[in-house]
């Protein structure tokens, strides 16, 4: 009977499933009350854990939407190399058929790197289209804001001034 | 680690050695991917600027591609990685096929004639030509890896393409609004794939099919279908996720607008007439829509009360639209409704073989007075800088030809003989009246009588209202769009009166595997 396969399959799924929620449920309530610290609230408990870096300011700040074009970026050459690591180990018992893909695969990407690398969208000061005004920010500077003729009042603040403040 | 790597090297290697895929099957997709690179490669080295070389390039290459599709011969047999066969490049895709290209073709010209700055206009043919590529491949996978790949390519081309004018208010919110929509519908239609997946075991939709029929029904499957059946709505703009839809039509350009009414929805419906009516390469097997003839079929409940939400919906909403973009939005909605009654009667028997041919059949038609529709409002966006339907006062005296035209178009997307859109709603309603749905089809026939009032808005702005002292339209069509408007028009008649036979065999042959 496939229905009932089916359901006996489904059934090893509901044992993981009954298990998996005891067991985090039984570690945290009766197992962690037993092992874990018995000192109470204290002030340096609750501030927020950076990787050991004391925070400071708000997160909820604008963000330059260019550290997402370039997160993209990066993760896409990222993800090739995931994807060459196996295609590495077994080149050779392939033959010449798995080399062409993955030359294939490789030259688009980097048909795709030209492209934005002409385009200017890895820059962090845009090529075209944008014109620095001189001695008023520097490249790399987080709050640096392409003005683009506009005054610079009437854009708001892009990137992270309570990081310039704190610092 | 180590045991793992050799382990995959044996595996793949006896798919490498197997079958290399005859890649020729694939030649019409693999070239519009070729010049996704191609059009990136121009641009890099051309430099900026604008360019009339983009179009032509674009309108060359979706031309070369649409005569491969026409002339070249269907091979039986699916094309893929060893075991894995997941495309089938049959007659049924062939069809849909041109439908995409020609709809490709019309866009790029009609962008063209919009003489719309678009900003970094390379991207927008290579972003074109990566959502035909998707179509393409769309409307011919077989199983569920390749189709869920060509959904997203689809979707996220259009997407882009939504939002192309980011910084048009309207633009950035059809893109956002897309996107929004898209991304939840898709996470839906996933689930419901992996639960499909978790019960059969299988990607292949023929295997999956078999599995189903045996399985029965179960609570699990009817989520599954639910939840797949999401997805298609989505892209379909079908209720219950049809909300994007008149949003994104009227704030994407009034091109895109249209290739989104007809190649997305083309593409969708022929990835849904392949999932439930695919037997394997042989046809032989049993598909998804042998377990549609019974009363207590989930798959044929899901469509019919579908069609019927969305039918309505569609038209009763556009009663109110005063912009000609949103009111085709809306009837783009009611359209997918009266495609969708006619799915729910699809199968394997002659009676659904005449109901996919008429899908087939009034896709090719849709193309046809939609495009057209579409190129009128073009016109307006781009002449008097409005979609407003208050800006057709008048046509009927200062431009006849586009206002006779227009009027056509509207005549047969309402369904009024003697156009093509007669010929197609008869193909639409008759096997369903033929299986005994006498209810549907009446639902159906209300709301054809409601869509007359909407359509009927233009027509009474263009012959009957007076003109208003110094507000006289300002549309100003000159002779090669009066071409266009007519080169829509004149089919629409001719296929009303007497070349609908031969479009109706091509329909049919499509359906029944006939190359």
């Amino acid at each position: 009977m496939p229905q009932d396969t089916l359901n006996q399959d489904f059934a090893t799924i509901l044992v993981f499933l009954v298990f998996g929620a005891l067991f985090v449920i039984a570690n945290m309530v009766l197992v962690g009350r037993l092992i874990r610290s018995k000192t109470k609230y204290t002030e340096g408990k609750s501030t927020v854990y950076e990787c050991g870096e004391p925070t400071f300011g708000s997160a909820f700040v604008r963000f330059d939407i260019r550290f997402y074009v370039l997160a993209v970026v990066f993760a896409i050459f990222d993800v090739e190399v995931v994807f060459l690591f196996p295609w590495a180990a077994v080149m050779k018992s392939l033959g010449p058929v798995a080399w062409l893909e993955a030359a294939a695969f490789v030259g688009v990407l980097g048909v795709g790197l030209a492209y934005i690398w002409r385009k200017g969208d890895i820059d962090w000061i845009p090529a075209h289209g944008h014109t620095r005004q001189a001695g008023k920010t520097l490249p790399g500077e987080l709050t640096t804001v392409p003005t683009d003729g506009v005054p610079a009042a009437t854009i708001p603040a892009i990137a992270t001034p309570a990081v310039a403040e704190a610092r | 680690m180590t045991p793992f790597l050799p382990l995959l090297a044996q595996e793949t290697a006896k798919l490498e050695m197997s079958s290399m895929p005859d890649l020729s099957r694939m030649l019409p997709g693999g070239l519009l991917c070729l010049m996704v690179i191609v059009i990136l490669v121009v641009d890099l080295v051309r430099g900026k600027g604008p360019s009339a070389l983009y179009p032509k390039l674009s309108m060359g290459a979706i031309a070369v591609a649409f005569l491969m599709v026409l002339f070249g011969t269907v091979k039986a047999g699916a094309v893929g990685y060893g075991g894995f066969p997941s495309l089938d490049p049959d007659a049924l895709s062939r069809i849909f096929k041109l439908v995409f290209l020609a709809t490709g073709f019309v866009t790029v010209l009609f962008v063209e004639r919009s003489r719309q700055a678009f900003g970094r206009e390379a991207e927008f043919h290579v972003i074109l030509f990566g959502a035909l590529a998707g179509m393409c491949y769309l409307a011919s996978a077989t199983e569920m890896i390749g189709f869920y790949l060509a959904f997203e390519t689809v979707s996220y081309t259009g997407f882009l393409l939504a939002g192309y004018k980011a910084d048009d208010r309207r633009g950035a919110e059809a893109g956002t609004k897309f996107v929004m929509f898209g991304a939840v519908s898709s996470a839906v239609m996933l689930f419901g794939l992996s639960l499909v997946y978790g019960f059969t075991g299988s990607m292949q939709f023929a295997v999956i099919a078999e599995k189903l029929a045996a399985a029965g029904s179960q609570p699990a499957l009817v989520l599954a279908a639910i939840f797949v059946f999401g997805g298609f709505a989505f892209k379909a703009a079908a209720f219950p996720m049809q909300w994007w839809c008149p949003d994104v039509y009227e704030g994407s350009p009034a091109p895109v607008a249209a290739f989104l009414a007809v190649a997305s929805k083309a593409a969708v419906f022929a990835a849904g007439l392949r999932v439930l009516t695919y037997g394997g390469v042989s046809g032989s097997a049993p598909a998804l829509s042998h377990l549609m003839g019974h009363d207590s079929s989930i798959v044929q409940t899901i469509l019919i009360c579908s069609a019927v939400a969305t039918m309505t919906w569609g038209n009763f909403a556009a009663l109110r639209q005063s912009s000609l973009q949103r009111m085709l939005a809306y009837s783009s909605i009611a359209h997918a409704g009266y495609l969708l009654m006619t799915a729910s009667v699809i199968g394997t028997d002659k009676l659904g073989q005449e109901a996919m041919a008429g899908i087939v059949f009034y896709f090719l038609i849709y193309l046809v007075m939609n495009l057209g529709a579409f190129y009128v409002v073009t016109l307006m966006r781009r002449d008097a800088g409005t979609a407003d339907i208050s800006a057709l006062r008048g046509m009927g005296r200062r431009h006849p030809v586009l206002a006779v035209s227009f009027a056509i178009m509207l005549f047969s997307l309402t369904g009024l003989p003697p156009t093509a859109g007669f010929v197609g709603k008869l193909q639409l309603f008759w096997p369903v009246v033929a299986k005994g749905y006498y209810l549907l089809a009446a639902v159906g026939l209300v709301n054809g009588a409601v869509s007359l009032y909407f359509y009927a808005k233009p027509l009474r702005e263009m012959f009957l209202a007076a003109e208003v002292e110094g507000e006289e339209t300002r549309l100003a069509p000159d002779g090669v769009d009066l071409a266009i408007v007519t080169a829509f028009a004149v089919p629409l008649v001719i296929l009303g009166l007497f070349g609908w036979g031969n479009v109706t065999q091509m329909a049919m042959d499509a359906v029944a595997r006939v190359p």
